[in-house]
């Protein structure tokens, strides 16, 4: 069981290092990509097998994979961007978005209504979650940092 | 243009807003960008609004205004310029580049070396292949995904060239992508090897579809950026209807002759 989870999630994180590539992250940057990855599948494998529902498992992955980017954004100087879009594709939904598709031009309407609402809850919790880990960083850095408000000449 | 600094100034922020966004830079990152830069050009009441598809600006400095369109047509993801023109905004607004030097670093990150199509190819079938395991494949599907989305990517890339519009090479990837999986299939099966094909395909397809575009859509809408998320979202739907409409028709046809 153990051993299967951690299997699995260097699979992520390995098909994540190949996805960086095609994003063409820098290569400094590549390893940290893949970890986020897999830390995401990790969290997102190990919250299914206590139970938890396909959305709740969804939002507390990509927590996680934002809060990873967020600190190695920190530490390394770097947009967390360039961490965390590597670091949700095994999340997110486009194999979902298609399956949708391909089920409505077969014309299986309650599979493709299905499949449908599925792609649209899991991209709304990926979402959610990424902006509340961008939130989170903001506000931690406001607190342990004092870094000044930033200005802006709206007038 | 260089007598004017203010013009200088507006003419370095656009360019490298543009050249961020042609690069897949978030909207709102875009638009931060191109107003820091001009700020820090002395410029007043900037406006920028970017949206995937363009950028509208306008600044007016002491002696005129300015106001700009850009039209920009199809982007593609390469962090690291998102990166390297990150680097140099923060560079730009601390003063720590004159004019020329601006100029000159934005050329050299327009210039960044990328991966070349091989390596793309590779590091594609890398990241199918291990999807593929992920979604309960083994040995025989791994290879077949590896090498079904590295001669789709190598396609697709050559594609590029000629095609336009995103959705017909949606359309022509999924032809592409289900006739080459077809043939592993049934390749496998000559081998006495038979593939789980469902596991192909997922992997085959994941570095194709649009999960990260349909999330970064969502993200928008939820801070309040509806154009761009909007624009977004109806970009990664339509790259999946051409995508299961390619794959859709060569999978029927396949599936009522064998």
């Amino acid at each position: 069981m153990a051993v299967n989870l951690f299997l699995s999630a260097l699979y992520a994180g390995l098909s994540v290092l190949g996805f960086a590539v095609l994003f063409n992250i820098p290569r400094r940057s590549l390893l940290w990509a893949g970890l986020c990855g897999a830390a995401g599948w990790l969290v997102f494998r190990l919250c299914s097998s206590l139970g938890a529902e396909l959305a709740a498992a969804n939002f507390l992955a990509a927590l996680a994979v934002g809060l990873c980017g967020e600190v190695l954004a920190l530490l390394r100087r770097q947009p967390a961007t360039l961490f965390i879009v590597p670091g949700i594709i095994p999340l997110v939904p486009g194999y979902g978005l298609y399956r949708s598709v391909y089920l409505i031009i077969s014309e299986d309407w309650p599979g493709a209504m299905a499949a449908g609402f599925e792609t649209v809850l899991v991209a709304l919790v990926i979402a959610t979650a990424i902006l509340l880990s961008t939130a989170l960083a903001r506000i931690s850095g406001r607190i342990f940092r004092r870094v000044p408000k930033p200005k802006k000449n709206l007038i | 243009m260089h007598d004017d600094p203010a013009a200088d100034a507006v003419n370095l922020a656009l360019a490298a807003g543009r050249l961020m966004l042609a690069n897949g830079g978030e909207t709102y990152r875009v638009e931060e960008t191109i107003e820091l830069m001009c700020l820090a050009g002395k410029l007043e009441q900037v406006q920028c609004f970017c949206i995937p598809t363009g950028i509208f600006f306008s600044a007016s400095s002491d002696s005129r205004d300015f106001s700009r369109v850009i039209r920009l047509r199809g982007a593609a993801i390469d962090l690291e310029i998102i990166d390297l023109l990150n680097n140099f905004a923060r560079q730009y607004t601390e003063g720590h580049l004159d004019s020329a030097q601006a100029w000159q670093a934005l050329r050299d990150i327009e210039r960044a070396p990328r991966f070349n199509t091989p390596t793309r190819s590779f590091f594609a079938g890398v990241a199918a292949g291990f999807f593929a395991l992920l979604y309960g494949g083994t040995l025989p599907e791994f290879c077949a995904a590896f090498l079904t989305s590295a001669l789709v990517t190598a396609g697709l890339d050559r594609l590029v060239l000629f095609v336009r519009s995103y959705y017909i090479r949606s359309i022509l990837g999924g032809v592409l992508l289900a006739t080459v999986a077809l043939l592993f299939a049934r390749l496998g099966v000559l081998l006495g090897w038979p593939l789980q094909f469902d596991a192909v395909i997922v992997g085959a397809l994941m570095p194709l579809v649009p999960g990260v575009a349909i999330t970064n859509a969502l993200r928008d809408i939820l801070s309040g950026d509806y154009v761009s998320g909007v624009s977004k979202l109806s970009e990664a739907v339509f790259i999946a209807v051409g995508m299961a409409l390619g794959t859709g028709v060569v999978l029927k046809v396949a599936w009522a002759w064998l």
